[in-house]
């Protein structure tokens, strides 16, 4: 099953419906779902179609939500914090782009969670940059002049319009050659590499835009919540995301928008199993890990093979595998 | 000076309890490719099996730490390698990866939730009198840590370099392929080495439990810290690990003292990604064949 | 062919968005509704539980007496994971249930996340945070049951110069908004007094070993030891000062004497002391009281988070009795620049004056350590005042 053009387009049509539909608390879950889509779609690229075990994703995020923060401080519009964000953090992740050439596996995590750990470090103690450990309040959202996006439907329809931005130029990317070349890195580095592909600018790009849709994320995610501090991008953030990622379906185009879904949506359903939420989530990635490693999007495929007559072509060649 | 020095068996008394479970870590990766991101649950675990056995049923010390061991052994070792380990590691390094982290959150939030949030207080196995040495003051339970961690992998060593089953393990370490055509039973093999870090990890949270107190989030430092003495002192080698354990310690404890306490958790950090960009295997550790 | 894969596509994601977002029940009419956000998991599970028990036991006890004004009480639980999103998702949330007033959040940055929400609300909101980040935002909506970090290390310095007359004093603080807010209070009320810390040196959370800290203690002739971290913190860096057979003093506010601190860290607390606002070893009758059908429905001793929870659904209460309806706009101003006492409600347990930032000034007390206990060794007025009663009709 692919998710096809039409696809997306219907689903951007039902996310424009759905203030219409949606009381404030469901509305902000799905902004905060949207912002995670984003930040999925970016984990995604550079860990489940190429194959770059990356642990710092919630630092690239954090370049995105503090510049956001600390230029709206100064009065500079949202879009050209956004910009800067995304374009710090597609700088810092050509930077662990090069260890990633030179390492693998778990050393290429091991350094991936350093460089989070070192950013949250640098995002606490610089206080008269970030706040320090007080945070930055009253991240202000976009404005065009006298139309405001402060509203909470306004808010999420401008997320939404960003979230569309990402997912297009996702499938942009991975329907082009950049996308077959991710997926022969993922498949086996040496063959690909026989193959003429330039491993090295893959790893790079790999890298360097996950990190960018990252930064992007942040920069949303900042004037959603209203309030940023140091907390909220550590180790255990970006595994939140590495989780996310790994139960939507790594390498699978609507891998991020199932594992966003599930993990924003899914507590707020568990609501009453007050305290039990995380360990069955625990749980559950290890369940899995064991039955169902391709992710959610599995139970897709299965339910999807089931209903399609025998004659039909399985995947188009034009979507994303 | 006698603050330099007081500083350094500090952080070699910590370092000895981060080698312990560094070293278990490097030996499952070594037999096992496995990146246990457990390994500080791993630990914190036998430490409540240590409270129930030692403080809540009143064993005498000695059977409740074989009872501990026992019991981690089992449930840890076997049981996470028959019930988890068996099947991921055939898809690949990433399946396990994630399994484990899913493991580790698992044990974290269960004894949080079914046990206590709250910090168990452990009784001290070595007297904690100050013994003064001039200005520098340390107490047996420094002496006790170091003590008993080299003499566990101390035979730990021994194991490995002179009985069958430990040169069992050095071959499938090299190479499993062939390992498994000689005769060895690779998948026995893993399961003990599972076992083996299990007892490990049940040892270090003895140690750990009096310095760290009980608590179920205290693992995720020691793993971490676990993660840096392996690759530091070197991935594939024992002894690597053992180096790495004490670097960390030593540099985490001198830094905060001379350097920054706010940037404390960044020296060793600054290390490992020093050792990663230079030597990725490790100070003490040996280029791996590309298997 | 495209569309109809498409439509097959589709259908399921919309089927299960909307069961996911599925109409949250009704409840019974006639009830006043007052949720608790609390960490219940994450972090801060310790103090989320604390805060939560004492909130159900305040209700408990006020319904037993017929609720207020004539009207019962419901609670509900909702878990904000120690993680502030989570928190903004279920104020949110429970903000669609029309409730009269919210119980939480503890921790500090979820607080100052989802404050502004229950403001928007116009829901009056009772949080266990401490910290003067939530002070300063101009919230007229927020109440703390505590007092901030500002009227608390006043007092802390007010003691040691003044009572204990500490020449030398190190500071050894955790780096979080917690400890950096208490650090830079500390320091700035020394100050005042023409004094700084001769050791200022900050920690991790769950950091294990003390010994840089402990060693510049003692290079620097230190003669008190100011504690600020959290309570596992401060139960190691106790064992490891005893260890260390270091002579200095050792000072806490709130947490280096909690039960939290206590129980984990042995007979090494003894000796310890500390300025708290709130302990179960009080003295003051009304507490003791407290503190005992706590310990008789949960099994555990009340710390400083159960006594604020407790306090606070009595401040509710005490300003709808004295606004004589409820209507959220007149208890929100009757709690500001107001004085309570246990005369008018004893659930209150002491004494107290909200200012016009919703924090409060209220009599404290100093504590020792003694025979793995808080006891109490003298109480402390209000650090301002005469305050005024003003009536709220």
């Amino acid at each position: 099953m692919a998710l096809g053009r039409l696809g997306l387009v219907a689903l951007l049509a039902l996310g424009v419906m759905l203030p219409l539909v949606l009381d404030q608390y469901k509305l902000y879950v799905m902004s905060l779902t949207l912002v995670y889509v984003i930040l999925a779609i970016g984990l995604n690229l550079t860990l489940g179609y190429a194959g770059q075990i990356s642990l710092c994703h919630a630092a690239f995020m954090s370049f995105g939500s503090y510049a956001v923060a600390i230029l709206g401080q100064h009065g500079v519009a949202f879009e050209v914090g956004l910009v800067v964000g995304v374009a710090v953090a597609f700088a810092w992740g050509l930077v662990l782009g090069f260890p990633a050439l030179k390492v693998k596996h778990h050393y290429l995590a091991m350094v991936t969670l350093g460089f989070n750990i070192i950013v949250f470090l640098v995002l606490r103690n610089w206080e008269s940059l970030t706040g320090g450990s007080f945070g930055i309040s009253n991240v202000a959202r976009p404005a065009w002049g006298p139309l405001s996006f402060k509203s909470d439907r306004a808010f999420y329809l401008y997320i939404l319009a960003w979230a569309a931005v990402v997912v297009a130029s996702a499938y942009w990317i991975l329907t082009s050659r950049w996308g077959r070349a991710f997926r022969a890195i993922r498949e086996n580095e040496m063959r690909a590499e026989v193959v003429g592909v330039s491993l090295r600018n893959y790893k790079l790009m790999a890298f360097a835009i996950g990190a960018a849709y990252a930064g992007m994320g942040g920069a949303l995610f900042a004037p959603l919540l209203g309030y940023i501090d140091p907390g909220a991008y550590t180790l255990d953030r970006s595994i939140q995301f590495l989780l996310m990622v790994v139960l939507g379906g790594l390498g699978r185009f609507e891998g991020p928008f199932i594992g966003a879904l599930v993990v924003t949506v899914l507590p707020e359903v568990l609501r009453g199993s007050e305290g039990l939420y995380l360990i069955i989530y625990a749980l559950a990635v290890i369940l899995m890990m064991l039955f169902m490693p391709k992710g959610l999007v599995g139970l897709w495929d299965l339910a999807w093979r089931s209903s399609r007559s025998r004659t039909s072509p399985s995947i188009s060649s034009a979507s994303p595998r | 000076m006698a603050d330099f020095v007081q500083l350094s068996v500090a952080g070699v008394s910590i370092g000895a309890i981060y080698a312990m479970a560094a070293i278990g870590f490097v030996l499952l990766w070594q037999t096992s490719n496995t990146i246990n991101f457990a390994q500080g649950e791993f630990v914190v675990l036998p430490a409540f099996a240590m409270v129930l056995f030692f403080v809540i049923f009143r064993f005498p010390f000695v059977a409740a730490m074989l009872a501990t061991i026992l019991v981690s052994t089992l449930l840890l070792g076997w049981g996470v390698k028959q019930l988890l380990v068996t099947r991921l590691l055939k898809m690949g390094v990433l399946p396990l990866v994630i399994a484990t982290i899913g493991l580790s959150l698992l044990i974290r939030y269960s004894l949080q939730q079914f046990w206590t949030p709250l910090a168990l207080p452990f009784p001290a196995i070595f007297s904690r009198d100050p013994i003064r040495l001039g200005t520098i003051v340390v107490s047996l339970e420094e002496i006790g840590n170091i003590l008993f961690a080299a003499v566990a992998i101390g035979a730990l060593q021994l194991f490995i370099t002179r009985t069958k089953l430990g040169w069992a393990m050095q071959a499938v370490a090299q190479n499993r392929a062939l390992a498994s055509v000689l005769g060895i039973n690779v998948s026995r093999l893993v399961t003990i080495t599972f076992m083996l870090n299990a007892a490990l990890t049940a040892v270090a949270a003895i140690l750990i439990a009096p310095v760290y107190l009980v608590k179920y989030d205290i693992g995720i430092g020691l793993g971490l810290k676990a993660f840096y003495a392996a690759i530091i002192g070197g991935f594939n080698q024992i002894r690597g690990a053992l180096l790495g354990g004490l670097l960390v310690g030593v540099v985490e404890t001198l830094s905060a003292a001379y350097i920054s306490s706010h940037f404390r958790d960044a020296f060793a950090l600054a290390i490992l990604i020093a050792v990663l960009l230079l030597k990725p295997e490790g100070i003490w550790g040996v280029k791996e064949e590309w298997a | 062919m495209r569309t109809v894969r498409t439509v097959r596509t589709v259908q399921p994601l919309l089927a299960a968005l909307v069961t996911l977002l599925a109409v949250t029940p009704a409840s019974p009419q006639g009830v006043i509704k007052l949720p608790i956000l609390a960490e219940i998991t994450g972090g801060g599970a310790s103090v989320g539980a604390m805060w939560r028990d004492a909130v159900n036991l305040a209700v408990e006890d006020i319904n037993k007496k017929g609720g207020i004004l004539g009207t019962k009480l419901e609670t509900s639980v909702q878990d904000t994971q120690t993680d502030p999103p989570t928190s903004v998702a279920v104020m949110r949330r429970v903000l669609n249930d029309k409730p009269f007033a919210i119980f939480g959040t503890v921790y500090s940055s979820s607080t100052v996340a989802n404050m502004d929400i229950a403001r928007q609300a116009g829901v009056p909101q009772f949080t266990g945070s401490e910290s003067i980040i939530i002070t300063q935002k101009g919230n007229d909506n927020i109440f703390l049951t505590s007092f901030t970090q500002d009227t608390g290390m006043a007092k802390q310095v007010r003691w040691m110069l003044d009572d204990l007359k500490a020449e030398k004093i190190a500071l050894i603080w955790v780096n979080n908004a917690f400890g950096k807010g208490g650090h830079d209070m500390f320091v700035h009320f020394l100050k005042e007094r023409g004094k700084t810390p001769v050791v200022d040196i900050s920690t991790e959370v769950q950091q294990a070993d003390f010994t840089p800290e402990l060693t510049k203690v003692r290079a620097s002739g230190a003669t008190h030891v100011m504690v600020y971290n959290h309570e596992e913190e401060n139960a190691r860096f106790m064992i490891q000062l005893r260890k260390m057979g270091l002579a200095v003093e050792p000072v806490g506010e709130t947490t280096l004497c909690a039960q939290t601190t206590i129980t984990p860290g042995g007979g090494a607390v003894n000796g310890a002391r500390c300025h708290v606002g709130l302990t179960a070893g009080s003295p003051v009758p009304l507490m003791v009281d407290m503190s005992r059908r706590f310990q008789e429905k949960y099994n555990r001793v009340p710390d400083h988070n159960a006594f604020k929870g407790y306090i606070g659904v009595h401040m509710l209460k005490a300003a709808v009795q004295r606004v004589g309806s409820w209507d959220q706009a007149k208890v929100r101003a009757c709690l500001h620049n107001n004085v309570f006492t246990t005369a008018e409600e004893a659930g209150l347990l002491m004494d107290l004056y909200v200012n016009e930032k919703g924090s409060l000034d209220r009599p404290s007390f100093i504590v020792e350590v003694k025979d793995q206990k808080s006891v109490v060794t003298k109480t402390v007025g209000m650090l301002g005042g005469p305050y005024n009663t003003r009536p709220c009709k």
